[in-house]
């Protein structure tokens, strides 16, 4: 809450975000690597929110998509492989004044940092996290990883996996206290785009997988539904995504979907055989851990002082007087 | 029965009180029959009355070990003299057994004096089950054999005229025991009883002071022991807590807002209690989903300006070593503490040993210089906490603190801390940065920077675990990364320039020199003294902040003819057949000291089930002399 | 007609009383009939005491004694004897409570709890005492807030409606004060993180203030201040913006408005007042400050967030001043409280009270009326005082903006929503309160004195939000009052009549029925043997029915017991009469007001009714006219229509999605789709760039060859670069290249 004065003030004479202005520097990424287009969606949303960039962070794991922070204009943390989750979660704990972003690897969140994974969507913060899924470890050089489709060849599996590949979208609508889950793919900007900041407006842990294309080692992976739209099944409602009319036309299997049912959301996810697209699963009213254990009340040194010596107390053996 | 008992205790009888300085008391019991609540009320009623106190848990490993067995040994070591007491002490002068078993395992591990007095239950002669009324008649006579002074007590009898459950009344009729024993004052043990009891009521208060009156009164009446300790009550106003919950006070006394842990012993119950308290200050414990992802919070609170802690055990240290390298990589300030135990591996959750010296100074992979420092008692670990916390936010550093199971769960006396708002964490810095100020703006000299916070205008720039220049952008040549490395470094040659040496407890030249570090102060200290009195030029070194080292310990060791390394951790010793001085592993502080110091350290440890008692240490002493 | 009838009715026109030789019995003492039962008040369980609650949870504000016991009974006694037991016991003491306040002691709930235990345990016997103290303790345990109890006296309006402003203002301020205090701490943390910056925080001694004891001698501070000022920072706040914070910290500190400490220590300002123009004057002068410290709040937030910015706010904060205060700032600040009692009020004061609803001030009056009626004008037929006070409340409506309510002590337990209403109103609020005071010369108590006054019309219960609707029906609420439809409240009258048979007899209770309780009346009043009773005397309500043509040979009397319980009728001189009249009147307004009997709306709705009557005949004709000469397959025919235009209107939408797919000549790229891979822009970034989304576009197609565009489109991973047809005919190997753009055409 604050007085009308400063409300309008803040904004008064404040020059507008550009887009440049959250672009960090120049990506390293191949030519044609999905991670590009989805620095972009995310560049727009923040631009479009005009976010004060000193109030964003960007955490992120290791691995090709993890250096997503250093081109961000933006405060960012690269920090190690599998850990992005719980430095968000320490992150956020004590400032909810900051807008924390999350980037991980298929790698990074399904394999070395699944633990993680699966506690950040019990605590619900209130984060947008993006995996970028290109079903391959590429920073490494070409490792199956667990969403590599069974048959792949890699360095490691030279004959191609052995295994399934693991569902990371199956596997989060199992999981407790889930507040909202999305799949989008790079190579729809206009989806992307919108999931992307829907889930940025979504208070909780926003989990967003990204179908993400690997020119390098995936080549292929995604060419067949990139090529035959028909393969992917538009989750389109009014409370997720609708699409524009261009859209529309291109992509002709949609479906009605209420993000806020989760039964259906699980029919959809194991059943269908297309590639779902768009919000699977929102639930805004699931409260954040943050909000939990926050401090009832703004603490001062003598507020510390005087709950420190109650406890003192409790320990103290006075002298006779 | 009864009347065959009053047979075989006279009374009324007349005693004197003998005068002693100090002694040791252990009272055991199955767990769950409220040995130890016991024993910390001794404990409390002696320093209400002025003694020097210090106890110590024991601990059996199960929360339910089945009753009457010998590992299942659960009370307390009860240590008052009429001086200030800084360990546990030698064997037991006195013994109260809930059952003869328990008394089994304390006699194996010689923690009893020979001829000393037990107080012993005597229902389990006279019990149904053949069997353990034939083992309690064994032991019984065993004891008696062996000169111990044997007493036996009818406390299920006496507590049961009170109480319909025995189990849950005997610990304060023998707290009423040994007050009359030890001649307490009756005030303040019903005092204490008020304290420990005073939320559930006065029902329950009353209760157990006609329990302490029984057992005080049966004392009075039946038995023909009385000891007095000459001692004046204090004049200043003191805390009694254990090690864990001292650590948990200085977290709160630091200013630091986040604790996130994961459940681990010995060092748990530091968060139970700031569980419990936290929030008094607006703190939070985040129990976290394991110990990385607990050191990994931890980190991201503090680089949000939020300096954090994270408490742990060994096993948990060593999951948290990644992490550490990425706040030592990032220069995130971090407290790490530590509460050692036996290890390696799962090792003895709950014994204590010092074992984690090298692994705190050195572990982590390349070169992840950090701070590390060790409490060598309860008042220390309080005041170690805000240091920490002050170095690691000053230096932008991991500062790693020890303790170990034996300070965990001792209690010492000492004065009520006087808070000061100086000791706080300052508020966070969300001013904005200047143009052209780097993040890693490394000073040549020092190596220090000043770190920004997310929040502050035109500071931002990505951290990076990866080697990185002083815009933090990732160095992708040699040049860049050993500037990095370089200023990291400084930071701690920068820090020890500021620590002083420390003093020698006695003469600074001599025989021999005694160095230690961490909870074993105490014990060695008074091995030192006993020493002393017989002559021998013998001293004492204490080291607590173990890296960096302070500047002129050298020249210390070098002041005697032989310097002795006493620590609760492993060192080969020469006696084993194939250990000689090509292969002998030296104990951690050992191997740390004649690296630093090129002086030939003569070392003994010893990884027992108990703190190292300051006997051993005065053998080991006298042996060295020869 | 009989002499007696004849005594009468001059009586009853000349309100005097002839030399004739009837007999009239001295005028005693009485009391309106229907108001007998309640003779023996403090044995009853009614709304009074009330307890005035000590509760900042924000729930109740007040309950009633009777409200308190019944809800601890309902929690604590268990069905059976024992309950049965506790609650009888529990009831004698609510009982005896009750009787201490009647009797004027003063005190809260447990104080006075205490005292009637302590009264009944003294007089019950030794053998009950012991299951009588029990139940009492188990209950009042159980019993939960404690508050002041407060008896329907003329010290209740004052107490009742400060007591309700000030829970309400606590809870309405408690955000102001959070928000203050917040900006405090975050003012000083700031001031703080930079005086740490300065040298002054790095001396050798601050350093060593920074340690606990047991490290003081571990560390040569003095080297230690030499190494930390190597990397001392630098980025200190800039004087001005220290400046700013600093005068803004001293404002917020030093207000007066809100205690921040809590501790009472600070000075505040006081809020209650005894006089409208002291308030007034109150307000005024505090203004500037308010505006002074919003400005300190609005400065504050900025600098909190790094968000003041010198150039463009400095202008605006110079001039910040009373003008700029929004609404909402206002809202952050306590409301007014004025105190007065109708009696002191001199006419400027009540033009004062007039500018104040006609404002949109804060304040909040209470106006205590004492006398309803007043002493009654001389027989010139001036009107009375009585009027003027009943009237003042409607007055204080007629600028339409201030929430106005008007009760009777009686009923402020059943009104307490409408009080809390009032008080939360962003604007003035006026409460005129009847409350009896003790030199009233009444028969009745003060409770039913009130009471009477609401039933009887004389001062009816009506509440005026002006936040409720734009509509008079939605701000105007009469329904507190009894039987709203009627002009006068009807109660049953039971009595035994001479042959000790229980006779029942509805019967209305007027503004005269009220007088008669009141001394000052007597002269208005004739009492009529009962020998002389016959069907030409009418209840006051019945004679106020007739026609003046029929008043002819009536008389109106009224019905009152004497204090030996014996039923009597008075007649009642025509001056009274009159004055009742005039009371209807204005019941009738406020019926109206309230939606009762509205004369506009009965007029339009007769209208409605007539018109709607013709419209159906007329349909009805036509049917008949229809069915004269057509079959059913035509009137099924006819049904269907209105459905084929729905359907128009769909087809309508879709056409309008319906976008012609682009067929051009020209080279584009389907930009929304991009998906900024860098391909394109790496092959000739003059022809290719990416717009302010970060998409592609063709910036100059005549950048470079139809060759790169052929190449583009092929490269693009998501194929929606369109070639187009070459623009240069002479670029070499074109109809190889026109085949390979084929695929990217449409």
């Amino acid at each position: 809450m604050s007085v009308r004065a400063s409300e309008f003030l803040r904004h008064a004479g404040e020059e507008e975000h550009s887009l440049d202005d959250y672009a960090g520097r120049v990506p390293r990424w191949c030519t044609g690597c999905g991670d590009l287009a989805i620095l972009t969606a995310v560049q727009r949303v923040c631009r479009d929110e005009q976010l004060p960039l000193e109030k964003i962070v960007f955490v992120s794991g290791i691995g090709c998509s993890s250096r997503f922070p250093h081109y961000m204009g933006t405060y960012g943390f690269h920090g190690l492989h599998g850990r992005a989750l719980p430095i968000a979660e320490g992150i956020k704990m004590r400032r909810p004044d900051l807008h924390v972003f999350v980037n991980m690897g298929d790698g990074d969140c399904c394999s070395i940092g699944a633990a993680h994974w699966m506690h950040a969507t019990r605590y619900n913060m209130n984060m947008t996290v993006m995996m970028h899924d290109n079903n391959i470890y590429g920073l490494t050089k070409n490792q199956a990883s667990p969403t590599s489709p069974k048959g792949t060849r890699s360095n490691t599996t030279p004959r191609g996996s052995d295994l399934e590949a693991f569902d990371p979208l199956q596997a989060t609508l199992g999981m407790s206290n889930l507040s909202f889950v999305a799949q989008v793919a790079d190579w729809i900007p206009e989806v992307l785009f919108k999931v992307i900041s829907a889930a940025y407006k979504h208070r909780g842990f926003s989990f967003i997988r990204i179908l993400q294309r690997c020119p390098e080692f995936q080549a292929n992976r995604w060419e067949p539904c990139i090529n035959d739209p028909d393969r992917l099944l538009m989750l389109t409602h009014e409370n997720g995504v609708q699409l524009s009319p261009a859209l529309s036309r291109a992509y002709r299997h949609q479906e009605e979907h209420d993000p806020a049912d989760l039964v259906d959301a699980r029919r959809i996810v194991g059943t269908s055989e297309r590639l779902p697209i768009g919000i699977i699963y929102q639930n805004p009213d699931v409260p954040c851990y943050e909000d939990l254990r926050k401090p009832d009340r703004l603490y001062t040194p003598e507020l510390i002082e005087k709950g420190l010596s109650e406890e003192l107390d409790k320990f103290t053996i006075w002298p006779p007087d | 029965m009864p009347t065959a008992r009053q047979q075989r205790i006279p009374t009324p009888i007349t005693k004197p009180a003998i005068e002693i300085e100090e002694h040791v008391v252990e009272i055991l019991s199955d767990s769950g029959e409220g040995a130890q609540k016991c024993g910390q009320s001794l404990g409390a009623i002696a320093a209400r009355m002025g003694f020097g106190i210090w106890t110590v848990e024991i601990i059996p490993a199960e929360i339910q070990p089945p009753a009457r067995s010998i590992d299942g040994a659960s009370g307390n070591r009860v240590r008052f003299a009429n001086r200030r007491v800084t360990n546990g002490g030698d064997e037991a002068d006195l013994a109260v057994a809930f059952n003869e078993q328990v008394l089994i395992g304390r006699l194996r591990a010689d923690e009893l004096k020979p001829g000393s007095i037990i107080l012993l239950e005597d229902k389990w002669r006279s019990d149904d089950d053949p069997s353990i009324a034939a083992s309690y008649v064994r032991v019984y006579d065993e004891l008696v054999e062996r000169g111990f002074k044997v007493h036996e007590i009818p406390m299920e009898v006496e507590c049961l005229k009170i109480v319909s459950d025995a189990r849950r009344g005997k610990n304060m009729f023998v707290l009423g025991l040994l007050s009359s024993i030890y001649s307490l004052d009756k005030e303040a043990a019903h005092e204490q009883i008020r304290f420990i009891f005073g939320k559930k009521g006065d029902l329950i208060v009353t209760a157990n002071q006609k329990l302490l009156d029984a057992g005080f009164n049966w004392a009075e009446e039946n038995l023909d022991i009385k000891f007095k300790i000459q001692a004046s009550a204090p004049k200043e106003a003191n805390i009694v807590v254990n090690g864990n919950t001292s650590l948990a006070l200085g977290v709160m006394a630091s200013g630091m807002e986040v604790c996130a842990m994961y459940p681990i012993t010995p060092a748990t119950s530091a968060s139970h209690y700031l569980s419990d308290v936290f929030e008094k200050v607006g703190g939070v414990v985040h129990q976290a989903e394991d110990e990385i992802a607990a050191c990994a919070f931890a980190i991201g609170s503090s680089y949000a300006g939020k300096c954090a802690v994270t408490i742990t055990s060994g096993p948990g240290y060593s999951l948290k070593q990644e992490c550490m390298g990425l706040a030592v990589m990032a220069e995130i300030p971090l407290v790490v503490i530590d509460v050692q135990r036996g290890g390696p591996s799962t090792g003895q959750p709950t014994k204590a040993e010092q074992g984690d010296l090298l692994t705190a100074c050195f572990g982590s992979h390349g070169d992840a210089p950090k701070v590390v420092m060790a409490a060598s008692d309860i008042e220390d670990c309080f005041y170690s906490v805000i240091t920490a916390r002050k170095i690691a936010e000053t230096f932008n550093t991991v500062v790693v603190l020890l303790s170990d199971a034996s300070l965990a769960t001792a209690q010492q006396p000492f004065p009520r801390p006087e808070l000061s708002e100086d000791w706080l964490a300052p508020p966070i810095d969300q001013s904005p940065v200047i143009d052209g100020d780097l993040p890693y703006d490394w000073d040549s000299r020092s190596g220090q920077r000043q770190r920004v916070i997310p929040g502050q205008p035109n500071g931002m720039h990505t951290l990076t675990g990866l080697a990185h220049d002083r815009r933090s952008c990732v160095a992708y040549n040699l040049q860049t990364n050993k500037e990095g490395i370089r200023h990291r470094s400084l930071k701690l040659a920068a820090l020890q320039k500021t620590i002083k040496t420390p003093p020698v407890f006695g003469d600074d030249k001599g025989e021999l020199l005694v160095v230690g570090w961490g909870s074993t102060r105490g014990a060695i200290e008074e091995a030192v003294t006993r020493v002393r009195a017989d002559g021998y030029r013998v001293s004492a070194l204490h080291l607590r902040i173990l890296q960096p080292l302070a500047s002129g310990i050298k020249g210390i060791l070098q002041r005697f003819d032989k310097v002795l390394a006493v620590e609760n951790n492993w060192a080969d010793s020469l006696e084993d057949e194939l250990i000689d001085e090509e292969n002998q592993r030296y104990s951690n502080l050992a191997w740390i000291l004649r690296a630093r110091c090129l002086v030939d350290i003569d070392c003994w440890g010893e990884v027992g089930e108990q703190p190292i008692k300051p006997g051993t240490i005065e053998k080991v002493i006298r042996e060295r002399l020869q | 007609m009989s002499v007696e009838m004849q005594e009468m009715i001059h009586f009853h026109l000349t309100g005097k009383r002839g030399n004739s030789d009837v007999e009239y019995d001295s005028h005693p003492d009485v009391y309106p009939a229907v108001l007998a039962p309640y003779r023996q008040l403090s044995k009853l369980r009614y709304d009074f005491p009330l307890v005035l609650l000590d509760d900042d949870s924000g729930q109740a504000i007040i309950d009633t004694l009777s409200g308190v016991i019944n809800r601890l009974l309902r929690e604590i006694a268990p069905e059976g004897n024992t309950g049965a037991r506790l609650r009888q016991h529990v009831l004698r003491l609510e009982s005896r409570i009750r009787e201490l306040v009647a009797n004027g002691l003063d005190g809260t709930l447990f104080e006075l709890w205490a005292q009637a235990e302590k009264s009944l345990l003294s007089e019950c016997k030794k053998s009950d005492a012991e299951s009588l103290h029990n139940s009492l303790s188990t209950a009042r345990f159980a019993l939960g807030k404690d508050g002041r109890l407060v008896d329907c006296n003329d010290r209740l309006p004052s107490l009742l409606l400060q007591h309700a402003w000030e829970k309400v203002e606590a809870r309405r301020t408690q955000r102001s004060l959070e928000q203050i205090n917040t900006l405090i701490i975050r003012l000083r943390n700031i001031l703080k993180v930079d005086e740490l910056k300065t040298t002054r925080s790095r001396t050798p001694k601050r350093l060593k203030q920074t340690l606990g004891r047991r490290y003081k001698d571990a560390f040569d501070f003095d080297l230690m201040s030499d190494i930390l000022d190597d990397a001392a920072p630098h980025n200190l706040l800039p004087a001005d913006r220290r400046r700013r914070m600093k005068s803004a910290l001293s404002v917020l500190e030093s207000q007066k408005f809100f205690s921040i400490t809590g501790d009472g220590k600070q000075p505040q300002y006081r809020f209650v007042f005894d006089s409208a123009s002291g308030a007034l004057k109150a307000y005024d002068e505090r203004l500037r400050e308010i505006a002074n410290v919003i400005r300190a709040i609005a400065i504050a937030e900025l600098e909190c967030e790094n968000a003041y910015r010198e150039a463009t706010h400095a202008v605006y904060f110079d001039r910040f001043g009373v003008q700029a205060l929004s609404p909402a700032d206002l809202a952050m600040f306590p409301s007014y409280l004025i105190c007065l009692r109708e009696s002191e009020c001199d006419s400027r004061d009540k033009a004062v009270l007039m500018e104040i609803a006609s404002s949109d001030l804060p304040m909040k009056v209470l106006l205590q009326v004492s006398d309803v009626l007043g002493e009654l004008s001389p027989p010139d037929r001036q009107a009375h005082h009585g009027a003027f006070v009943q009237q003042l409340a409607s007055t204080f409506v007629a600028p339409g903006n201030a929430y106005v309510m008007q009760s009777a002590s009686s009923n402020l337990y059943q009104q307490k929503e409408e009080i809390r209403k009032g008080l939360e109103f962003q604007g003035p609020a006026i409460f005129s309160i009847f409350s009896a005071n003790d030199q009233q010369e009444s028969t009745l108590p003060a409770y039913l004195l009130a009471a009477a006054a609401m039933e009887s019309r004389v001062f009816p219960a009506f509440s005026y939000d002006p936040s409720a609707g734009p509509g008079l029906a939605d701000r105007f609420d009469i329904r507190r009052n009894p039987e709203i439809e009627n002009a006068w409240p009807r109660r049953e009258l039971r009595y035994e009549d001479e042959e000790l048979q229980m006779v029942s007899e509805e019967h209305a209770f007027t503004l005269v029925d009220f007088a008669a309780a009141d001394a000052r009346y007597g002269d208005h009043f004739a009492p009529a043997p009962r020998e002389s009773w016959n069907e030409d005397m009418l209840p006051v309500a019945n004679y106020l029915d007739l026609q003046d043509s029929e008043t002819f040979e009536k008389v109106p009397y009224v019905s009152v017991i004497d204090d030996s319980n014996v039923l009597r009728r008075f007649v009642v001189d025509d001056n009274l009469i009159r004055i009742a009249r005039r009371c209807l009147d204005r019941w009738h307004v406020l019926q109206e007001q309230g939606g009762v009997n509205n004369s506009y709306a009965s007029a339009l709705l007769s209208k409605e009714r007539t018109a709607w009557e013709e419209e159906k005949e007329k349909q009805i004709q036509a049917i008949r006219a229809e069915f004269a000469q057509a079959d059913q397959g035509q009137l099924i025919a006819a049904v269907p229509q209105p459905l084929q235009d729905a359907e128009a209107t769909v087809v309508q939408a879709d056409a309008e999605e319906e976008v012609a797919p682009v067929v051009s000549d020209d080279p584009y790229i389907d930009t929304p789709s991009c998906t900024t891979c860098d391909e394109c822009t790496n092959e000739n970034n003059r022809m290719f760039a990416y717009d302010e989304n970060k998409q592609a576009f063709i910036k100059d197609p005549d950048a470079g060859t139809y060759k790169e565009l052929v190449e583009a489109a092929e490269n693009c991973q998501v194929a929606i670069i369109h070639p187009g047809k070459p623009r240069n005919p002479n670029e070499p190997g074109l109809e190889e290249l026109i085949k390979r753009a084929e695929p990217f055409m449409a």
